[in-house]
């Protein structure tokens, strides 16, 4: 059997473009209040996309503070690129690319 | 919000010697400031105080009107400084009253003017941030010594800085490499101390007032404090105050270099860029706070807590710049 649709991260992406939409016909402080709740609607619809979210890396953290990592910090900021993208992607689409 | 009393306004400005308004002033609420109220009093002065719930301002009111003061003698633009009363005095809270500048400091209308006209801005700026490095206060005991919530000295601010980002990463961010990443490779690029200065503390376009293409004045002091002289060119070139012009380092207006020569002061470009990055890691903490503060229930503030997923940008940048510096 198929999951019932629309799901919840289509659910919340449209709720984002209905309260953008409306905040377009608004003026002020209230369109300014509205577009934050189409922000935070359109982000989390974007969450839930996507999935869990990736865990964050304490012991990586703490090598790194602890200058274990200090002859090869450009390669590390190279190896954590990926991760952080698919973040920017979420959080900011297309802020990576420009 | 409850307006100040404008008997007591107007009492406040004419002792001062800036003229009476008049019984019927009127005083208007003006939007923005993160933690000041501002008011237009009599569409020509600006009277900006505590809010009433502030226990814990960036920097008292009397200290930031010092600062203005200053800055000002020192031949910075800056709304000129009229009239400052303490918590309980005529205005209520903490607060003074500086003259209205006109123009916009709406970025997004600054960077749409022509490339002279920013170029112009962005030389007004590095000139401005130059005459800020002679800034001597009447009283030195008014030289703001670090805003209270940064716990920042006068002693070194290279040092200070780097022990106030150890100390945040490690209560924010323990889990996150790439901050950690950014603040190793600060630590081990340390400029040497260059002296210590009065800085802005949050110079960007939107503290920018503009008017027929040049800087009428730098407004919104209240994160004014000793700082170091490459701290605000550092800070104007985040890329979030670029507003999407990324490739034009200086606020979105063009490249630094310009800049540098309009400031005066011999600053090199590692140490704007040092500061670049202890900017754009403050950033990242900032809003990790906020966030930290909507999970844990202090705050309800939808556009705070929502502020909090803008590390993942911040992260990016970072790593731009750890790259950069290598």
């Amino acid at each position: 059997m198929s999951a019932d649709a629309p799901d919840a991260a289509a659910l919340v992406a449209a709720c984002a473009a209905e309260v953008a939409a409306v905040a377009g016909d608004a003026g002020g402080a209230t369109r300014r209040r509205l577009l934050v709740v189409a922000h935070a609607l359109a982000l989390a619809g974007r969450d839930l996309a996507a999935g869990a979210a990736p865990a964050g890396d304490p012991a990586l953290a703490a090598a790194i503070r602890a200058g274990r990592h200090d002859a090869e910090l450009a390669q590390v900021a190279t190896r954590l690129r990926d991760g952080v993208r698919a973040r920017v992607e979420i959080a900011h689409p297309g802020y990576a690319a420009r | 919000m409850t307006a100040p009393d404008p008997a007591l306004v107007r009492e406040a400005l004419v002792e001062a010697g800036a003229g009476d308004p008049g019984p019927e002033l009127t005083i208007e609420p003006l939007a923005g400031g993160a933690s000041r109220e501002s008011w237009v009093v009599a569409g020509r002065w600006v009277l900006k105080r505590d809010h009433p719930s502030e226990t814990d301002p960036p920097q008292t009111a009397a200290k930031e009107f010092a600062a203005l003061q200053a800055a000002g003698a020192a031949g910075v633009p800056v709304p000129e400084p009229v009239c400052c009363e303490p918590a309980g005095g005529r205005f209520g809270t903490a607060g003074y009253v500086a003259a209205l500048v006109p123009g916009t400091s709406s970025p997004r209308k600054i960077l749409a003017l022509d490339e002279p006209a920013r170029l112009a801005i962005a030389c007004d700026v590095g000139a401005a941030v130059g005459a800020l490095a002679a800034a001597v206060a009447p009283n030195p005991e008014m030289i703001p010594r670090g805003g209270t919530n940064s716990g920042l000295t006068d002693a070194d601010p290279v040092a200070a800085v780097l022990e106030e980002l150890a100390r945040d990463v490690e209560a924010l961010a323990p889990d996150r490499p790439v901050l950690a990443l950014a603040l190793r490779a600060l630590e081990l690029a340390r400029p040497e101390p260059a002296g210590t200065v009065l800085v802005h503390g949050d110079l960007r376009l939107g503290n920018v007032m503009v008017e027929a293409g040049r800087v009428r004045a730098l407004i919104d002091w209240e994160f004014c404090r000793a700082g170091d002289p490459a701290e605000d060119l550092g800070f104007f070139c985040l890329r979030p105050w670029r507003f999407g012009a990324d490739e034009r380092r200086a606020g979105g207006l063009c490249g630094l270099e310009p800049v540098l020569e309009a400031h005066g002061g011999g600053l090199d470009v590692a140490r704007v860029r040092w500061w670049e990055a202890v900017g754009q890691l403050r950033w990242g903490l900032y809003c990790l706070r906020h966030a930290a503060g909507f999970a844990a229930g202090r705050h309800q503030h939808l556009e705070r807590g929502v502020l909090g997923r803008r590390i993942a940008e911040v992260e990016w940048d970072l790593l731009d710049l750890v790259e950069e510096a290598a």
